[in-house]
Protein backbone atom coordinates (compact mmCIF):
# COMPACT_ATOMS: atom_id res chain seq x y z
CA UNK A 1 0.00 0.00 0.00
CA UNK A 2 1.41 3.39 -0.89
CA UNK A 3 2.26 6.09 1.60
CA UNK A 4 -0.53 8.25 0.29
CA UNK A 5 -3.09 5.50 0.72
CA UNK A 6 -1.91 5.01 4.28
CA UNK A 7 -2.26 8.70 4.90
CA UNK A 8 -5.71 8.87 3.35
CA UNK A 9 -6.84 6.03 5.54
CA UNK A 10 -5.46 7.75 8.57
CA UNK A 11 -7.34 10.94 7.67
CA UNK A 12 -10.58 9.06 7.19
CA UNK A 13 -10.10 7.25 10.46
CA UNK A 14 -9.38 10.30 12.58
CA UNK A 15 -10.99 13.20 10.73
CA UNK A 16 -14.23 13.26 12.71
CA UNK A 17 -12.52 12.97 16.07
CA UNK A 18 -10.01 15.68 15.17
CA UNK A 19 -12.72 17.86 13.71
CA UNK A 20 -14.92 17.58 16.77
CA UNK A 21 -11.97 18.32 19.02
CA UNK A 22 -11.06 21.40 16.98
CA UNK A 23 -14.67 22.52 16.99
CA UNK A 24 -14.98 22.24 20.74
CA UNK A 25 -11.61 23.90 21.22
CA UNK A 26 -12.09 26.76 18.81
CA UNK A 27 -15.83 27.17 19.21
CA UNK A 28 -16.35 27.90 15.56
CA UNK A 29 -17.06 25.58 12.67
CA UNK A 30 -15.12 27.48 10.05
CA UNK A 31 -12.12 27.83 12.32
CA UNK A 32 -12.38 24.15 13.21
CA UNK A 33 -12.35 23.22 9.53
CA UNK A 34 -9.20 25.18 8.81
CA UNK A 35 -7.58 24.01 12.01
CA UNK A 36 -8.38 20.33 11.40
CA UNK A 37 -6.92 20.58 7.90
CA UNK A 38 -3.79 22.07 9.36
CA UNK A 39 -3.59 19.21 11.85
CA UNK A 40 -3.53 16.68 9.02
CA UNK A 41 -0.99 18.70 7.07
CA UNK A 42 1.25 18.45 10.09
CA UNK A 43 0.49 14.76 10.41
CA UNK A 44 1.37 14.29 6.74
CA UNK A 45 4.66 16.06 7.14
CA UNK A 46 5.70 14.25 10.27
CA UNK A 47 4.25 10.82 9.64
CA UNK A 48 7.64 9.49 8.64
CA UNK A 49 9.03 10.66 11.99
CA UNK A 50 6.34 8.89 13.99
CA UNK A 51 8.19 6.25 15.92
CA UNK A 52 5.38 4.63 17.76
CA UNK A 53 6.52 5.91 21.15
CA UNK A 54 2.91 6.72 21.82
CA UNK A 55 -0.16 5.30 20.15
CA UNK A 56 -1.06 6.77 16.80
CA UNK A 57 -4.25 8.27 18.21
CA UNK A 58 -2.38 9.92 21.09
CA UNK A 59 0.08 11.35 18.60
CA UNK A 60 -2.66 12.69 16.33
CA UNK A 61 -4.54 14.14 19.29
CA UNK A 62 -1.34 15.76 20.54
CA UNK A 63 -0.80 17.46 17.21
CA UNK A 64 -4.45 18.54 17.20
CA UNK A 65 -4.33 19.97 20.71
CA UNK A 66 -1.08 21.83 20.02
CA UNK A 67 -2.44 23.21 16.77
CA UNK A 68 -5.56 24.48 18.52
CA UNK A 69 -3.52 25.96 21.35
CA UNK A 70 -1.22 27.75 18.93
CA UNK A 71 -4.19 29.22 17.16
CA UNK A 72 -5.79 30.35 20.33
CA UNK A 73 -2.58 32.03 21.26
CA UNK A 74 -2.57 34.20 18.22
CA UNK A 75 -3.48 37.75 18.88
CA UNK A 76 -5.74 37.72 15.88
CA UNK A 77 -7.88 35.04 17.41
CA UNK A 78 -7.96 36.70 20.79
CA UNK A 79 -8.94 39.99 19.25
CA UNK A 80 -11.64 38.44 17.17
CA UNK A 81 -12.98 36.59 20.14
CA UNK A 82 -13.15 39.77 22.13
CA UNK A 83 -15.29 41.36 19.50
CA UNK A 84 -17.75 38.52 19.13
CA UNK A 85 -21.16 39.82 19.92
CA UNK A 86 -23.66 37.60 21.60
CA UNK A 87 -26.09 38.74 18.94
CA UNK A 88 -23.78 37.65 16.15
CA UNK A 89 -24.68 34.42 14.42
CA UNK A 90 -22.45 31.44 15.10
CA UNK A 91 -21.27 29.22 12.27
CA UNK A 92 -22.15 25.60 12.72
CA UNK A 93 -22.22 22.73 10.31
CA UNK A 94 -25.84 23.51 9.74
CA UNK A 95 -25.32 27.11 8.86
CA UNK A 96 -25.58 30.20 10.99
CA UNK A 97 -27.17 30.00 14.37
CA UNK A 98 -27.93 32.96 16.56
CA UNK A 99 -26.89 32.58 20.14
CA UNK A 100 -29.95 34.39 21.40
CA UNK A 101 -28.79 34.42 24.95
CA UNK A 102 -31.63 35.56 27.09
CA UNK A 103 -31.62 36.78 30.62
CA UNK A 104 -33.68 34.00 32.06
CA UNK A 105 -34.45 35.88 35.20
CA UNK A 106 -36.61 38.23 33.18
CA UNK A 107 -37.95 36.05 30.41
CA UNK A 108 -40.50 33.32 30.75
CA UNK A 109 -38.93 29.95 31.38
CA UNK A 110 -38.77 27.84 28.29
CA UNK A 111 -36.98 24.81 27.03
CA UNK A 112 -33.80 25.71 25.20
CA UNK A 113 -33.45 23.90 21.95
CA UNK A 114 -30.42 21.73 21.31
CA UNK A 115 -28.61 24.31 19.24
CA UNK A 116 -28.98 27.01 21.79
CA UNK A 117 -27.85 24.67 24.48
CA UNK A 118 -24.86 23.68 22.41
CA UNK A 119 -23.94 27.29 21.80
CA UNK A 120 -24.15 28.13 25.49
CA UNK A 121 -22.01 25.15 26.44
CA UNK A 122 -19.54 26.07 23.75
CA UNK A 123 -19.35 29.57 25.11
CA UNK A 124 -18.78 28.30 28.62
CA UNK A 125 -15.96 26.01 27.42
CA UNK A 126 -14.41 28.87 25.50
CA UNK A 127 -14.37 30.98 28.65
CA UNK A 128 -12.20 28.43 30.47
CA UNK A 129 -8.47 28.99 30.75
CA UNK A 130 -6.74 27.10 27.98
CA UNK A 131 -5.18 24.44 30.25
CA UNK A 132 -8.58 23.59 31.72
CA UNK A 133 -10.25 23.68 28.36
CA UNK A 134 -7.96 21.04 26.92
CA UNK A 135 -8.58 18.55 29.73
CA UNK A 136 -12.32 19.11 29.71
CA UNK A 137 -12.57 18.66 25.95
CA UNK A 138 -10.42 15.56 26.00
CA UNK A 139 -12.17 13.99 28.98
CA UNK A 140 -15.80 15.09 28.93
CA UNK A 141 -16.30 15.37 25.20
CA UNK A 142 -13.76 12.99 23.71
CA UNK A 143 -14.10 10.58 26.64
CA UNK A 144 -10.38 9.84 26.80
CA UNK A 145 -8.81 8.28 29.88
CA UNK A 146 -6.73 10.28 32.33
CA UNK A 147 -3.65 8.40 31.10
CA UNK A 148 -4.36 9.26 27.50
CA UNK A 149 -4.91 12.90 28.41
CA UNK A 150 -1.62 12.96 30.29
CA UNK A 151 0.09 11.48 27.23
CA UNK A 152 -1.44 14.03 24.91
CA UNK A 153 -0.95 17.13 27.01
CA UNK A 154 2.31 16.24 28.71
CA UNK A 155 0.71 16.92 32.10
CA UNK A 156 1.06 14.44 34.91
CA UNK A 157 -2.03 12.56 36.06
CA UNK A 158 -2.32 14.59 39.27
CA UNK A 159 -2.39 17.83 37.30
CA UNK A 160 -4.95 16.39 34.90
CA UNK A 161 -7.15 15.53 37.89
CA UNK A 162 -6.91 18.93 39.50
CA UNK A 163 -7.40 20.88 36.28
CA UNK A 164 -10.36 18.74 35.36
CA UNK A 165 -11.91 19.21 38.78
CA UNK A 166 -11.55 22.99 38.54
CA UNK A 167 -12.84 23.09 34.99
CA UNK A 168 -15.88 21.01 35.89
CA UNK A 169 -16.67 23.16 38.90
CA UNK A 170 -16.47 26.27 36.73
CA UNK A 171 -18.68 24.74 34.04
CA UNK A 172 -21.25 23.47 36.53
CA UNK A 173 -21.43 26.97 37.93
CA UNK A 174 -21.75 28.64 34.54
CA UNK A 175 -24.25 26.13 33.22
CA UNK A 176 -26.25 25.60 36.39
CA UNK A 177 -29.47 26.80 34.77
CA UNK A 178 -28.92 24.55 31.84
CA UNK A 179 -28.11 21.26 33.55
CA UNK B 1 -13.89 14.85 55.69
CA UNK B 2 -14.84 18.50 55.27
CA UNK B 3 -16.85 19.97 52.42
CA UNK B 4 -13.97 21.78 50.62
CA UNK B 5 -11.98 18.54 50.42
CA UNK B 6 -15.07 16.60 49.36
CA UNK B 7 -15.77 19.16 46.65
CA UNK B 8 -12.27 18.66 45.24
CA UNK B 9 -12.72 14.90 45.11
CA UNK B 10 -16.13 14.79 43.47
CA UNK B 11 -14.69 15.05 39.98
CA UNK B 12 -12.44 12.03 40.51
CA UNK B 13 -15.26 10.18 42.25
CA UNK B 14 -17.37 10.66 39.16
CA UNK B 15 -14.65 9.03 37.08
CA UNK B 16 -13.99 6.34 39.65
CA UNK B 17 -10.43 7.53 40.05
CA UNK B 18 -10.27 7.64 43.85
CA UNK B 19 -8.30 5.27 46.02
CA UNK B 20 -10.61 2.92 47.97
CA UNK B 21 -9.95 4.68 51.27
CA UNK B 22 -10.64 8.16 49.87
CA UNK B 23 -13.71 6.86 48.14
CA UNK B 24 -15.07 5.40 51.38
CA UNK B 25 -14.41 8.64 53.27
CA UNK B 26 -16.12 10.67 50.59
CA UNK B 27 -19.13 8.39 50.50
CA UNK B 28 -19.39 8.67 54.25
CA UNK B 29 -19.35 12.46 53.92
CA UNK B 30 -21.96 12.39 51.17
CA UNK B 31 -24.28 10.39 53.39
CA UNK B 32 -24.23 13.20 55.88
CA UNK B 33 -23.95 16.28 53.68
CA UNK B 34 -26.80 17.18 51.41
CA UNK B 35 -24.95 20.16 49.89
CA UNK B 36 -22.14 17.93 48.61
CA UNK B 37 -24.67 15.35 47.52
CA UNK B 38 -26.37 18.03 45.46
CA UNK B 39 -23.02 19.01 43.98
CA UNK B 40 -22.42 15.42 42.96
CA UNK B 41 -25.86 15.21 41.37
CA UNK B 42 -25.16 18.42 39.47
CA UNK B 43 -21.80 17.06 38.34
CA UNK B 44 -23.48 13.90 37.08
CA UNK B 45 -26.01 15.96 35.13
CA UNK B 46 -23.15 18.02 33.73
CA UNK B 47 -21.30 14.87 32.62
CA UNK B 48 -24.45 13.56 30.99
CA UNK B 49 -25.00 16.82 29.14
CA UNK B 50 -21.43 16.94 27.87
CA UNK B 51 -21.45 13.31 26.78
CA UNK B 52 -24.67 13.90 24.90
CA UNK B 53 -23.34 16.85 22.92
CA UNK B 54 -23.58 16.16 19.23
CA UNK B 55 -20.32 15.11 17.60
CA UNK B 56 -19.47 17.59 14.92
CA UNK B 57 -18.30 15.70 11.87
CA UNK B 58 -15.79 16.73 9.28
CA UNK B 59 -17.38 17.83 6.02
CA UNK B 60 -17.72 15.20 3.31
CA UNK B 61 -14.95 16.75 1.21
CA UNK B 62 -12.53 17.06 4.10
CA UNK B 63 -9.98 14.58 2.75
CA UNK B 64 -10.04 16.29 -0.64
CA UNK B 65 -9.40 19.63 0.97
CA UNK B 66 -6.47 18.24 2.93
CA UNK B 67 -5.05 16.68 -0.24
CA UNK B 68 -5.46 19.97 -2.07
CA UNK B 69 -3.58 21.80 0.62
CA UNK B 70 -0.81 19.23 0.52
CA UNK B 71 -0.52 19.67 -3.23
CA UNK B 72 -0.57 23.44 -3.02
CA UNK B 73 2.08 23.28 -0.36
CA UNK B 74 4.33 21.04 -2.43
CA UNK B 75 4.08 23.51 -5.24
CA UNK B 76 4.78 26.37 -2.90
CA UNK B 77 7.71 24.62 -1.31
CA UNK B 78 9.26 23.85 -4.64
CA UNK B 79 9.12 27.56 -5.41
CA UNK B 80 10.66 28.34 -2.05
CA UNK B 81 13.37 25.78 -2.67
CA UNK B 82 14.01 27.51 -5.94
CA UNK B 83 14.68 30.68 -4.03
CA UNK B 84 17.41 28.99 -2.11
CA UNK B 85 19.45 28.19 -5.17
CA UNK B 86 21.89 30.96 -5.87
CA UNK B 87 21.49 31.63 -9.54
CA UNK B 88 20.69 34.41 -11.96
CA UNK B 89 17.13 33.12 -11.75
CA UNK B 90 16.94 34.72 -8.37
CA UNK B 91 16.51 38.12 -9.91
CA UNK B 92 13.63 36.85 -11.99
CA UNK B 93 12.14 35.12 -9.02
CA UNK B 94 12.38 38.30 -7.05
CA UNK B 95 10.46 40.03 -9.75
CA UNK B 96 7.69 37.57 -9.23
CA UNK B 97 7.34 38.97 -5.80
CA UNK B 98 5.90 35.77 -4.57
CA UNK B 99 6.92 36.44 -1.09
CA UNK B 100 7.87 39.72 0.28
CA UNK B 101 9.60 39.20 3.52
CA UNK B 102 11.87 41.97 4.35
CA UNK B 103 13.89 41.84 7.42
CA UNK B 104 14.57 45.23 8.50
CA UNK B 105 15.28 46.58 11.82
CA UNK B 106 16.12 44.82 14.84
CA UNK B 107 17.79 45.38 18.02
CA UNK B 108 15.38 45.38 20.84
CA UNK B 109 17.07 44.02 23.80
CA UNK B 110 16.50 44.69 27.43
CA UNK B 111 16.17 48.38 26.80
CA UNK B 112 15.14 48.40 23.20
CA UNK B 113 15.77 51.67 21.51
CA UNK B 114 17.64 51.73 18.28
CA UNK B 115 19.09 55.12 18.57
CA UNK B 116 22.73 54.45 18.09
CA UNK B 117 24.55 52.53 15.48
CA UNK B 118 27.86 52.53 17.15
CA UNK B 119 29.34 49.79 19.18
CA UNK B 120 28.10 49.96 22.70
CA UNK B 121 30.41 49.38 25.61
CA UNK B 122 28.65 46.10 26.27
CA UNK B 123 29.48 44.84 22.84
CA UNK B 124 33.04 45.95 23.16
CA UNK B 125 33.18 44.02 26.38
CA UNK B 126 31.66 40.97 24.81
CA UNK B 127 34.14 41.12 21.99
CA UNK B 128 36.92 41.21 24.49
CA UNK B 129 35.51 38.23 26.36
CA UNK B 130 34.53 36.21 23.38
CA UNK B 131 31.13 34.95 22.33
CA UNK B 132 30.37 33.10 25.56
CA UNK B 133 29.96 36.43 27.24
CA UNK B 134 26.88 37.14 25.18
CA UNK B 135 24.66 36.32 28.07
CA UNK B 136 26.19 39.11 29.96
CA UNK B 137 25.34 41.39 27.11
CA UNK B 138 21.74 40.29 27.29
CA UNK B 139 21.58 41.18 30.93
CA UNK B 140 23.31 44.42 30.33
CA UNK B 141 21.37 47.60 30.59
CA UNK B 142 23.30 49.05 27.72
CA UNK B 143 20.70 50.86 25.68
CA UNK B 144 21.56 49.50 22.30
CA UNK B 145 23.58 46.68 20.99
CA UNK B 146 24.07 47.31 17.37
CA UNK B 147 27.19 45.54 16.55
CA UNK B 148 29.20 45.97 13.42
CA UNK B 149 29.80 42.67 11.77
CA UNK B 150 33.07 42.48 9.92
CA UNK B 151 31.54 43.15 6.54
CA UNK B 152 29.36 46.02 7.62
CA UNK B 153 30.94 49.38 7.31
CA UNK B 154 29.90 52.52 9.03
CA UNK B 155 28.36 54.04 5.96
CA UNK B 156 26.10 51.03 5.74
CA UNK B 157 24.67 51.81 9.12
CA UNK B 158 23.70 55.28 8.08
CA UNK B 159 21.89 53.89 5.12
CA UNK B 160 20.40 51.17 7.28
CA UNK B 161 18.75 53.75 9.45
CA UNK B 162 17.01 55.15 6.41
CA UNK B 163 15.84 51.73 5.45
CA UNK B 164 14.32 51.24 8.85
CA UNK B 165 12.32 54.38 8.63
CA UNK B 166 11.30 53.56 5.11
CA UNK B 167 9.98 50.13 5.92
CA UNK B 168 9.18 49.83 9.53
CA UNK B 169 5.52 50.63 9.02
CA UNK B 170 4.88 47.70 6.80
CA UNK B 171 7.69 45.24 7.03
CA UNK B 172 10.14 44.28 9.57
CA UNK B 173 11.87 41.82 11.72
CA UNK B 174 12.78 42.83 15.18
CA UNK B 175 14.66 40.71 17.59
CA UNK B 176 14.93 40.98 21.29
CA UNK B 177 17.01 38.67 23.34
CA UNK B 178 16.70 37.28 26.79
CA UNK B 179 19.42 35.24 28.43
CA UNK B 180 18.78 32.11 26.45
CA UNK B 181 16.06 32.92 23.99
CA UNK B 182 15.49 35.32 21.20
CA UNK B 183 12.19 36.87 20.46
CA UNK B 184 11.55 37.81 16.90
CA UNK B 185 8.87 39.82 15.30
CA UNK B 186 8.37 39.56 11.63
CA UNK B 187 6.01 41.00 9.15
CA UNK B 188 5.52 39.22 5.93
CA UNK B 189 3.39 39.70 2.96
CA UNK B 190 2.26 37.10 0.52
CA UNK B 191 1.48 38.25 -2.93
CA UNK B 192 -0.13 36.61 -5.84
CA UNK B 193 2.10 36.39 -8.82
CA UNK B 194 1.58 35.28 -12.36
CA UNK B 195 -1.72 33.67 -11.67
CA UNK B 196 -0.36 31.61 -8.81
CA UNK B 197 -2.42 32.11 -5.75
CA UNK B 198 -0.54 31.83 -2.54
CA UNK B 199 -2.50 31.79 0.58
CA UNK B 200 -1.08 33.68 3.44
CA UNK B 201 -1.65 30.57 5.50
CA UNK B 202 0.91 28.77 3.41
CA UNK B 203 3.48 31.47 3.84
CA UNK B 204 2.73 31.54 7.52
CA UNK B 205 3.09 27.83 7.61
CA UNK B 206 6.58 27.95 6.15
CA UNK B 207 7.62 30.38 8.84
CA UNK B 208 5.96 28.41 11.61
CA UNK B 209 7.71 25.30 10.34
CA UNK B 210 11.01 27.08 10.58
CA UNK B 211 10.15 28.12 14.12
CA UNK B 212 8.87 24.65 14.95
CA UNK B 213 11.97 22.98 13.58
CA UNK B 214 14.02 24.52 16.37
CA UNK B 215 11.32 24.02 18.99
CA UNK B 216 10.55 27.68 18.97
CA UNK B 217 7.33 29.05 20.28
CA UNK B 218 4.83 31.14 18.45
CA UNK B 219 3.78 33.89 20.78
CA UNK B 220 1.55 35.96 18.61
CA UNK B 221 0.29 35.92 15.09
CA UNK B 222 -1.73 38.73 13.73
CA UNK B 223 -3.21 38.84 10.29
CA UNK B 224 -3.31 42.49 9.32
CA UNK B 225 -4.97 41.83 6.04
CA UNK B 226 -5.56 39.04 3.57
CA UNK B 227 -1.97 39.10 2.52
CA UNK B 228 -0.08 40.39 5.48
CA UNK B 229 0.70 38.95 8.86
CA UNK B 230 2.86 39.78 11.79
CA UNK B 231 4.57 37.23 13.97
CA UNK B 232 6.12 37.24 17.32
CA UNK B 233 7.95 34.11 18.17
CA UNK B 234 10.55 32.95 20.56
CA UNK B 235 13.36 30.62 19.65
CA UNK B 236 16.26 29.21 21.59
CA UNK B 237 19.15 31.61 21.27
CA UNK B 238 21.39 28.84 20.12
CA UNK B 239 19.12 28.24 17.14
CA UNK B 240 19.04 31.86 16.17
CA UNK B 241 21.70 31.81 13.46
CA UNK B 242 20.05 28.85 11.79
CA UNK B 243 16.63 30.45 11.89
CA UNK B 244 17.88 33.73 10.56
CA UNK B 245 19.63 31.88 7.80
CA UNK B 246 16.39 30.25 6.78
CA UNK B 247 14.44 33.46 7.03
CA UNK B 248 17.19 35.14 5.13
CA UNK B 249 16.50 32.79 2.28
CA UNK B 250 12.99 34.08 2.21
CA UNK B 251 14.15 37.61 2.63
CA UNK B 252 16.48 37.22 -0.26
CA UNK B 253 13.54 37.26 -2.58
CA UNK B 254 11.94 40.24 -1.04
CA UNK B 255 10.85 42.77 -3.53
CA UNK B 256 7.58 44.53 -3.43
CA UNK B 257 6.46 45.66 -6.86
CA UNK B 258 5.98 49.22 -5.77
CA UNK B 259 8.47 49.43 -2.96
CA UNK B 260 11.94 50.85 -3.15
CA UNK B 261 14.42 48.10 -3.75
CA UNK B 262 15.18 45.91 -0.82
CA UNK B 263 17.91 43.74 -2.09
CA UNK B 264 20.20 41.15 -0.68
CA UNK B 265 22.66 43.85 0.24
CA UNK B 266 20.20 45.42 2.58
CA UNK B 267 19.34 42.14 4.13
CA UNK B 268 22.97 41.47 4.83
CA UNK B 269 23.44 44.79 6.47
CA UNK B 270 20.37 44.26 8.55
CA UNK B 271 21.35 40.78 9.55
CA UNK B 272 24.73 41.97 10.54
CA UNK B 273 22.92 44.03 13.10
CA UNK B 274 20.85 41.15 14.31
CA UNK B 275 23.50 38.53 14.54
CA UNK B 276 25.61 39.99 17.29
CA UNK B 277 22.66 39.97 19.62
CA UNK B 278 22.61 36.24 19.96
CA UNK B 279 24.66 33.45 21.36
CA UNK B 280 26.43 31.87 18.48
Amino acid sequence: MSENQDFNELVLKYQDRVFNLCYRFMGNYEEADDCAQEVFLKVYRSLKDFRGESSLSTWVYRIAVNTCKNRLMSREYRERKRTISIDAPVQTEEGEVGLEIKDESRSPARELDAREKDALIQEAIAALPEDQRQVVVLRDIEALSYEEIAGITGLNIGTVKSKLSRARQALCEKLRRLI
Amino acid sequence: MECPQAKELLSQYLDDMLEPQEKAQLEQHLEACSACKDKLAQLKRYAGTMAALPKVKAPADFLEKVQERIERRSEFESVIRGFFKPSPMKTKVAALAMVMFAMIAVYKMIAPEFTAYKLSPAVEKRKALGSTASEEVFKSTAPVVADAAPRAESRAFTAEKEAVSAYSDTLGLTASAAANAVELQATLTALDAQGRVLSLNEVIDVVTRIIGSVEGQLIELTRDSDNQARFTFKIPAIAYPAVVKQLEQLAAVSAAPDAPAVDQGWVEVILSLIRPLVVE
